[in-house]
């Protein structure tokens, strides 16, 4: 499974250096077909009768665990990226940055 | 905002059809659907250039994802009726729930194997939910959240949320966590085994 996604991936990555590929952005195609997974993902858990038999106690653990799990990941991640955009401050000359931090320059979209 | 409203009901929809129908989708429709999401940010993404910057922002968010998970997930396992290990194995799908899932219902036990499939299903609708207004506050705090899925499904989401680079970023985070799940699970189902 992990190996297809990566293959496909990069089947399009190489693939989209030789051919047209701005109505991906401007159609929302990449939206449309995350909404529609998202609709399968559902459908998947909401046929399968054996995830909803000891539903209570399963789901409050597995909330907890997805709830401490994300907001741990979330702090370490904004900790180390204030961390990491301070270090690229330093590479000033006189005040002057010899280097613009990528993300400043806004979204491209 | 909107879209994270539609993308939550989608999820919501698909669950209540699923459940008032019992509709079965043949086992490799949501594949098909994933890789041609896939195929299409890797034909969006290929206009980047990969700068060698690119290597140390991946590492520090691979960093946070694992260290942020394990940090506090080992902090509630105080708090709840498993074994620390098993909290931990259960949180260590990053968000990849088919696989972490089925590797702890086949091999130690079902009742921790659906355990793990809600964290990470929920840990996913986290990131969901999370994604439209986190990239604005921590891109790599979103990408953590997101975990495995960085590279799939939430990809789209962040792709669309933010720039191409941080969606480039979302994929090479996502593709080494998703390598670290079975590893990770493996590991701590054996020391299980030991302990």
């Amino acid at each position: 499974m992990l190996w297809y996604v990566l293959i496909v991936f990069f089947a399009g990555f190489f693939a989209g250096k030789f051919i047209r590929t701005q109505w991906i952005g401007k159609y929302k195609v990449v939206l449309l077909f995350t909404i529609f997974l998202l609709f399968t993902l559902g459908l998947e858990i909401g046929a399968n009768d054996e995830l909803f038999k000891r539903i209570d106690e399963i789901l409050l653990y597995g909330l907890l665990i997805a709830l401490f799990g994300s907001l741990g990941s979330f702090l370490l991640g904004y900790l180390f990226e204030r961390f990491n955009r301070r270090s690229d401050f330093k590479m000033c000359v006189k005040g002057i940055p010899i280097r613009v931090f990528k993300s400043d320059r806004g979204d491209e979209r | 905002m909107m879209s994270a409203v539609i993308l939550l009901s989608s999820v919501v929809i698909g669950l209540v059809v699923g459940r008032i129908t019992k509709f079965e989708l043949p086992d490799n429709v949501v594949a098909l659907i994933l890789y041609i999401l896939v195929l299409l940010v890797g034909l969006d993404l290929s206009k980047e250039k990969i700068e060698k910057r690119l290597f140390k922002d991946v590492s520090l968010v691979i960093l946070s994802t694992v260290g942020g998970t394990f940090l506090f997930t080992f902090l509630l396992s105080f708090f709840l009726p498993l074994r620390k290990l098993e909290v931990l194995a259960a949180a260590s799908g990053f968000g990849w729930y088919s696989l972490s899932s089925v590797i702890i219902s086949t091999s130690y036990s079902a009742y921790l194997g659906s355990i793990s499939f809600f964290a990470n299903v929920l840990r996913e609708l986290c990131a969901i939910v999370v994604a439209p207004f986190g990239l604005k506050k921590s891109k790599y705090g979103t990408i953590s959240v997101a975990g495995a899925t960085s590279m799939d499904t939430l990809l789209g989401l962040i792709a669309t949320y933010s720039n191409r680079e941080t969606a480039l970023l979302s994929f090479g985070h996502g593709f080494v966590v998703s390598m670290l799940v079975p590893i990770f699970v493996n590991l701590f189902l054996r020391l299980m085994k030991s302990f």
